[in-house]
């Protein structure tokens, strides 16, 4: 059997979910800080929009942007000669892209419920805005937060549209096991296959009650749970 | 005391969904309190001065002694000072302990950096000398920066916030020793021993309240806001917690506001009152003087006058009250002009026994300010009869727990003393 899917999709996976939760957490507490209304309704929308257009369509969107002959794809080639379109960190940036809105829209919902007058008081008692996003507002919503981000892990691990799209299915360089049960498929080996597809549902299983297992043990830690 | 030389003024403006709120005032050393009916933008008028809410304009500002006043919002000068640099202490609805954290964690959070930077400064101006406090610390000789605290010369010791505790050593170790001996200090003074490690949602209402009142005072706030501190607790914790309130407020000898609506709160634990009423300020004034005469209707109803009548003035002594049945009423006081309404206690009713009546009557009755008791309603309560009249007047009688007749308390006539009788006006 072919093993190199198999550490591809680690890697994508493992990479973009870091990039993911970070990028998605600081982003839902720069949208739920903002005072204006209407700038935020229009973020949010720019920011779910991943979540409900066709993957293959926000893969467009990616190579109309990091294409060699694109601005960016060119900018990135001649001053750093990286070829993003088509290279192993394509695949990480189209499941970082598809997985966001998930990580954001949860934390965000998540920060959301923190109770105000608890920031209200941070800040009364001197506390730094972020010293009151860690202390107060992310320790408070992390079951939120976390849970966000088993959503978009498991979305992340899933990516096949997008990446398709802008990383193509290169073996043993952008083949992600989505793309390697397509490929083992349209090959009409069934029995390759079918050892992907019970490698694939292992991970994503193991790794949403690892998650999960995190987040209890989190809110035990805090007292939350009696 | 300093009350002209350490104050809060407050003059703000503010567009509310019903109403606008428009206030000023001015807050001294001690309790200030601001009684008014819910939603009538007391919690908006202490939000602003935190720094939660921003007004619409006007200037809130402190002052002490010879320090330059320290401006917290000033809308033409586009001053808006974040919360974190007020020091302004604000006791939530529900305390707001982070549920995350310990009672000691929750009471230690706001001595961070600020806290112990001003420390480490109260430590180089108290000079040598360990654990005891800083004496006078009336600000007005500080060298250096301006951040002179408002306590009134009388409170030394007594282990009062605003005096920071002495430290030998100095920078950071110094300033953390500082904290961790403050955290000590406030566990002591609530009560909290035991209950260090303890998260918040293990405490009772009496707890929480305490540990909020440690974490505020522990950072040693200018201002301290009490925003219905009462109001999530069952009647009997919140008479006993009221007393404790009362000692906290009594030691704590700086400015400090609360928001109530009730007035048997405002009365017990404020020396000033505010009376507020749909954003605009009825009545300000010493609290007993501001019972006594409330003023205006308005007023005398929030501070718990139940019979108030329009009237038509008879002479300079003598209304009719035209909500009353025509009753007419002998006054102590002139009645002005000015005066619209007339307002009587349900307690300031003196029965009329039979004999009484008789020498009353022949002695003229037009002097006498007698009321029939006409189809008396009685309601009874554990310790007072509540009896409403024909005319629309409440008339309350205190009682004890064992009596249950009332039959007996029911005179035929009742009488007001006239100076019982409150003169009002209604304002523009």
């Amino acid at each position: 059997m072919e093993w190199s899917p198999i550490l591809i999709s680690m890697r994508t996976a493992g990479l973009s979910i870091v990039v993911t939760f970070v990028l998605g957490l600081l982003t839902a507490w720069l949208v739920v800080r903002l005072r204006s209304e209407s700038l935020r309704i229009l973020l949010d929308g720019i920011l779910t929009l991943p979540l409900v257009l066709p993957p293959t369509v926000v893969g467009f969107f990616l190579l109309y942007i990091l294409g060699v002959k694109r601005p960016l794809g060119q900018f990135f080639l001649e001053y750093f000669s990286v070829k993003i379109a088509f290279s192993w960190s394509a695949t990480v940036i189209a499941a970082v892209v598809m997985s966001f809105p998930l990580m954001y829209r949860s934390a965000r919902g998540a920060l959301e419920q923190v109770d105000q007058d608890l920031v209200h008081a941070a800040r009364t008692l001197g506390m730094s805005e972020w010293a009151i996003f860690w202390k107060v507002m992310v320790a408070n919503a992390l079951p939120g937060i976390v849970s966000g981000g088993v959503l978009a892990f498991a979305r992340g691990l899933g990516e096949f549209g997008a990446t398709a799209m802008i990383a193509g299915n290169i073996a043993g360089k952008t083949r992600t096991l989505p793309m390697a049960v397509y490929s083992e498929v349209a090959a009409g080996n069934m029995d390759q296959a079918y050892r992907y597809v019970v490698v694939i549902v292992a991970i994503a299983f193991v790794s949403v009650v690892v998650l999960n297992v995190a987040g209890w043990k989190g809110r035990d830690r805090k007292g939350q749970r009696q | 005391m300093d009350r002209e030389t350490c104050a809060l003024e407050v003059d703000i403006q503010k567009k509310l969904r019903q109403f606008d709120l428009d206030v000023q005032f001015r807050a001294g050393i001690g309790c200030l309190g601001i009684l008014g009916p819910s939603g009538c933008g007391k919690s908006m008028t202490l939000k602003s001065i935190a720094g939660i809410v921003r007004p619409d304009g006007g200037k809130i500002s402190l002052h002490h002694g010879a320090s330059p006043e320290h401006v917290l919002f000033h809308k033409e000068k586009r001053i808006d000072e974040r919360p974190q640099l007020r020091r302004v202490g604000y006791l939530f609805q529900n305390y707001a302990l982070f549920p995350n954290m310990t009672v000691e964690q929750n009471i230690a959070i706001g001595l961070g950096r600020g806290w112990r930077e001003r420390a480490v400064q109260g430590a180089g101006r108290g000079g040598s000398g360990k654990g005891g406090a800083s004496g006078k610390s009336d600000g007005s000789n500080v060298s250096g920066k301006s951040d002179g605290s408002c306590v009134s010369g009388k409170s030394g010791g007594g282990g009062v916030s605003g005096d920071s505790p002495m430290i030998g050593g100095n920078g950071r170790s110094g300033a953390k020793q500082a904290a961790r001996e403050k955290v000590q200090e406030m566990i002591g003074r609530f009560r909290l021993e035991g209950l260090e490690k303890q998260y918040p949602s293990r405490l009772s209402g009496g707890q929480q309240q305490r540990v909020a009142l440690a974490r505020i005072l522990a950072y040693e706030p200018e201002v301290l806001l009490l925003d219905e501190p009462f109001s999530a607790m069952d009647a009997f914790l919140r008479e006993k917690l009221r007393l404790e309130l009362a000692q906290v407020l009594k030691a704590y000898q700086k400015i400090s506001i609360l928001v109530t609506h009730d007035r048997d709160e405002a009365f017990q634990l404020c020396d000033y009152l505010l009376l507020l009423s749909e954003g605009k300020v009825l009545t300000a004034g010493k609290t007993r003087e501001v019972f006594a005469d409330p003023k205006t209707p308005q007023a005398a109803r929030l501070t718990g006058c139940k019979n108030i009548s329009r009237i038509l003035r008879l002479g300079s002594h003598r209304v009719r009250a035209l909500d009353w049945e025509g009753l007419e009423l002998t006054t102590e006081k002139e009645v002005g002009e000015e005066i619209t309404h007339i307002g009587i206690r349900a307690h300031d009713f003196v029965p009329v026994s039979e004999s009484q009546t008789e020498a009353l009557s022949t002695a003229g009755s037009g002097e006498a300010s007698l009321i029939l008791v006409e189809d008396p309603k009685i309601t009874e309560m554990p310790f007072e009869w509540y009896i409403t009249l024909k005319n629309g007047l409440w008339w309350k009688v205190e009682k004890d727990i064992h009596t249950s007749d009332p039959s007996g308390i029911i005179p035929r006539w009742l009488r007001v003393a006239p100076s019982a009788i409150v003169l009002l006006r209604e304002g523009q």
